[in-house]
């Protein structure tokens, strides 16, 4: 099926329309046979989803700002946990994202006692799937084929794999990362509409909606998470390169450079989503602040030294992936193709811009994966399509097609939509949802326990013994650790004040700098730890033996706590002159 | 299509066309502006803060013989000049004799280095080589750090740097050198002269705030020259965007652990007790206090604590060591042992008093403890030779300058006293 077809029977797949559509009893909601079993995969993978264990990194430290949002009504004017960050400016360039993460365990934990955290693992599998959803879509639309849009599934997650982000955890990256295939999902079709035939009766009423539409999906995302400027930045390029094709076009028809930017209607259109786009992810409540927010978050020095912001590197599973979609690439335009279609400009400018944004910044290779893959996908059909026609012309494609069409003539009767299916897919539904975290905490009050509801990176023992026994003063502790202590660990007046959590763009660079000396076990971080008049000391007992050890036989340090994984040593009263110098 | 370009309709279309387009890039710019003027406005909330060009004085607050009388008083102080020693003459020592003496001091004794002498080795290049030779690196030097003081990559306007912990010819600690300057009384306008940079004091106080970080290594002297150069101001951002204030200072100072901290903690307590006299200050001027109420309240309450500590561990003998916040001195003569030598003993109660004679009088010990205090200081300074005496000058220049303060006065005050007299 051709992309002109998929664009004329956009539903076929999924509902049959039949004459009798105006009739109650008509199969109008009846699925089909694709359907029921996608909708089964779906069911499938939700649950699947839904009892995988959380990863507690980043998404305990949004849910304390989301705690806080909820708490005061209002958006932090100071860093709420981090004591260092007194003073600092803060931006909660996430807001929208952690009260609704907050929201949602706060729901949970009110259907039954701890179950919050099956509530946030729901609300994952569902952003997820629905991510997923909107991708198969969209690749679908530009391949041609549903096999291509799961071939294309897997190549995201190729991509993403290895550098982490929206796709391995849940925070707000995992809602930006929704909002992307959103958008994807609408160039998609909005390329497929300018493709194809005029639509009957799209009037300006389908326009308004249409920018209505790019407005929501822009200020919710400029709210939810800073890769809104990703998208932007995809719908600037995407109107450059129109632009520029109105350019090239002046060759067959020749008139003023400004004169063919005014009559071409697609830079028009692009060029007037993208003003919206941009005006929209005004609406938040820092306005255009939060613009200049994202522009310095490219040189905060905290920042430089994370993974995410180094270049991308094959020695990464993400980097080797990208450096084998490019061979492809090249190597398909190398050997050239009757089939390959050429590359618009503007996807050229998507793959160039943000491919060289990703290789300076490994971090964004994920949120930017669902691009680079709508541009290839194309081309990589077309390149198969081109190796294997030899193959079809042998008749091994042939025996398939013999094959697949007797299937048809005898099990057919499976794949015509119907009731039995339609009532299936409700039952599925039902079993998701009783099977499900949400279900178990509001039929059965059940709930599962943190060990479980969260991957062993969490520190459960160490949060136990804290919250029996709470440290006095500044605590310093590995970040990866510090976002579960201070919302698992005491509560109230006792509140963990972490030295840092994984927050730290909002930290002094010199905390930041300080935090990596003692984490890092330079040769002066004792008296780091002094300077800062840390009271309690959290190590990690595999990767900071050497901490251990010093303050194990420290004259004003005593082991307070240790268990397979941690160590907790605090400060006894000074004892002895350590200054004095004049 | 050159058919769309002159017919009527599709022309009238162009030309909207045109407009609207034209409109929208106007808005472009409009907004791309808007960012612009929101990132420059961003930059000047972090702009210095204004400065006082005389420093705030904080005169002592109590004459009481007890801790030390007129003829002790006139005995010891004038013993107390640093001796000049051309190169091998400490940095450090000059900046605690410009401390204790002041500007304007004149000694009988000619070797004795005078007010102007100290100030010109330390504000002016030219002397400083004359006396240390070309090859000694000057003491004050030009130039930024490098650090981006904003996100549009604006870099540091030159200001003046002090060269600190480089040996005998820089100073002992950060900005200790402006808090001396500040302490006696030296207005920002006042002319340095750093190689090939003709310029003043202000130079150095801005240079300071631009690189400040409230975790630094040493930052009693910085706090100390801001509390003296900076109010009414009570909040300013440093070139990191961070607010700052007298209260976060405040909270700075005490949080390390005591004794920690240079001279055992003690430059901690004088730049608490420095804040809440201009607190006081202000307060009386009618304008806004640099410490919030709770802070106010906070700082005293340590204060206390401390003087509590120091009560609790004084020899008998009226001194203390390094160990004052844990335990008293276990014998009457010093030791070989770090924290228990008699320049620790020097260091802690001389320090002690000196802050003493300033703070509020609820923070004060009982008359006793400081009596005591004074009369051992007095003894140790009589029991020393001119030799000893110099090479614990630092140590002893607070010693002058609690024991004068205590008096109500300064050492140069009380030295041109004696003289007076003949």
């Amino acid at each position: 099926m051709n992309l002109t077809e998929e664009i004329r029977n956009p539903v076929s797949d999924l509902a049959a329309a039949s004459p009798d559509d105006e009739t109650w009893a008509a199969p109008r909601w009846a699925l089909g046979a694709r359907a029921t079993v996608l909708w089964g995969l779906a069911v499938l993978g939700f649950l699947l989803l839904c009892y995988r264990p959380l990863d507690p990194t980043e998404l305990m430290a949004h849910l304390s700002y989301g705690d806080w949002l909820l708490q005061h009504r209002a958006l932090p004017a100071a860093d709420p946990i981090q004591p260092l960050a007194a003073g600092m400016p803060i931006l909660d360039a996430s807001w929208l994202a952690q009260a609704v993460l907050a929201t949602v365990e706060r729901a949970g934990d009110g259907a039954a006692s701890h179950a919050g955290a099956g509530w946030l693992a729901a609300l994952f599998a569902l952003l997820r799937l629905a991510g997923a959803a909107l991708l198969l879509s969209a690749f679908r639309r530009v391949s041609g084929s549903w096999a291509w849009g799961l071939v294309g599934l897997a190549l995201v997650l190729a991509f993403a794999g290895g550098a982490g982000g929206p796709w391995e955890t849940l925070g707000p990256a995992t809602f930006g990362a929704l909002c992307m295939a959103f958008l994807l999902r609408r160039i998609a079709s909005f390329e497929a509409d300018q493709q194809g035939p005029p639509t009957p009766g799209r009037g300006a009423f389908k326009e308004l909606a249409a920018a209505a539409g790019w407005v929501v999906l822009f200020a919710l995302w400029a709210n939810l998470h800073v890769s809104f400027v990703l998208g932007l930045a995809v719908l600037a390029l995407g109107a450059a390169g129109k632009g520029l094709e109105a350019l090239s076009r002046r060759r067959e028809r020749p008139s003023s450079a400004w004169r063919s930017l005014v009559i071409d209607r697609p830079f028009r259109r692009w060029l007037l989503f993208a003003e919206l786009a941009a005006a929209a992810t005004l609406i938040n409540p820092y306005g255009i602040e939060l613009w200049l927010h994202v522009w310095r978050l490219r040189s905060n020095p905290n920042l430089a030294g994370m993974p995410a912001w180094q270049p991308l590197s094959v020695e990464k599973a993400g980097g080797w992936a990208f450096a084998l979609a490019i061979a492809v690439l090249l190597w398909a335009f190398l050997r050239g193709s009757s089939r390959r279609r050429p590359i618009p400009v503007a996807q050229a400018l998507w793959g160039i811009g943000l491919g060289l944004a990703a290789l300076a910044a490994a971090g964004l290779l994920a949120p930017c994966a669902p691009l680079f893959v709508l541009i290839l996908l194309p081309q990589f059909a077309a390149l198969l399509d081109d190796l294997t026609s030899g193959l079809r012309a042998e008749g091994a494609a042939g025996r398939f097609g013999r094959w697949a069409s007797g299937a048809r003539e005898r099990f057919g009767f499976l794949a015509e939509p119907s009731w039995h299916k339609s009532v299936l897919a409700l039952a599925l539904l039902w079993a998701a949802f009783v099977l499900s975290p949400v279900g178990a905490s509001l039929l059965r009050g059940e709930a599962r326990p943190p060990e479980r509801a969260f991957s062993a990176s969490a520190p459960v023992a160490l949060a136990g013994y804290l919250a029996a026994h709470p440290p006095r003063g500044l605590t310093f502790m590995p970040t990866v650790w510090a976002d579960w202590l201070v919302r698992q660990g005491p509560q109230g007046r006792d509140r963990l004040r972490p030295f840092a959590t994984t927050e730290i763009e909002g930290l002094p660079t010199e905390v930041w700098q300080d935090y990596l000396r003692i984490a890092g076990g330079a040769s002066d971080w004792q008296r780091v730890l002094d300077r800062y008049g840390v009271r309690t000391a959290i190590f990690d007992r595999e990767a900071q033996h050497g901490q251990i050890q010093s303050l194990r036989y420290a004259e004003d340090w005593r082991l307070a706590y240790e268990d397979d994984r941690s160590f907790v040593f605090e400060r006894t009263a000074p004892t002895s002159t350590k200054g004095g110098k004049l | 299509m050159s058919g769309i370009a002159t017919s009527g309709p599709s022309t009238r279309a162009a030309r909207f066309g045109g407009l609207s387009l034209g409109l929208q890039l106007a808005l472009l710019a409009g907004a791309a502006s808007w960012g612009v003027w929101q990132a420059r406005a961003d930059l000047g909330s972090r702009a210095l803060p204004p400065l006082r060009t005389q420093p705030y004085a904080v005169p002592p607050l109590y004459d009481d013989p007890a801790v030390v009388a007129d003829q002790d008083l006139a005995r010891v102080l004038p013993r107390l000049g640093l001796r000049g020693k051309g190169a091998q003459t400490v940095i450090g020592h000059v900046e605690h004799g410009l401390r204790a003496w002041g500007p304007g001091v004149q000694f009988a004794d000619p070797g004795f280095l005078s007010g102007p002498d100290m100030m010109h080795v330390l504000l002016n290049n030219w002397r400083f080589v004359s006396t240390y030779g070309p090859s000694q690196r000057s003491l004050l030097y030009a130039g930024s750090d490098g650090r981006a003081t904003g996100s549009i990559g604006r870099q540091d306007e030159p200001g003046v740097r002090v060269r600190v912990l480089e040996g005998v010819a820089s100073s002992p600690h950060v900005d200790h050198l402006l808090a001396t300057l500040g302490e006696v009384g030296t207005t920002l306008d006042t002319s340095i002269v750093a190689p090939g940079q003709p310029t003043s004091l202000r130079a150095v106080l801005e240079q300071s705030l631009r690189t400040f970080d409230l975790n630094q290594a040493e930052y009693e002297w910085s706090s100390l020259a801001y509390a003296l150069y900076l109010p009414p101001t009570h909040a300013w951002r440093t070139s990191e965007g961070r607010e700052m204030t007298f209260d976060r200072l405040a909270e700075r100072l005490m949080r390390e652990e005591l004794p920690r901290g240079v001279c055992s903690g003690n430059h901690r307590l004088h730049a608490l007790v420095v804040f809440l006299r201009i607190d006081d200050r202000m307060a009386k001027e009618g304008a806004p206090r640099i410490l919030s109420p709770a802070s106010r309240r906070q700082v005293i309450s340590y204060l206390r604590e401390v003087t509590a500590m120091l009560v609790r561990h004084q020899h008998p003998d009226g001194f203390w060591n390094g160990d004052w916040p844990t335990s008293a001195p276990a014998q009457a003569e010093p030791s070989g042992r770090i924290g228990d030598r008699l320049s620790d003993r020097l260091i802690v109660t001389g320090h002690a008093l000196e802050w003493w004679s300033l703070a509020p009088p609820e923070i004060l010990p009982p008359r006793a403890v400081r009596a005591a205090a004074g009369r051992w200081l007095v003894r140790t300074i009589d029991g020393m030779s001119a030799d000893q005496i110099q090479a614990n000058f630092s140590f002893l220049s607070h010693a002058a300058r609690a024991l004068a303060q205590w008096r109500g006065s300064t050492p140069a005050e009380i030295l041109a006293r004696g003289a007076a007299k003949g």
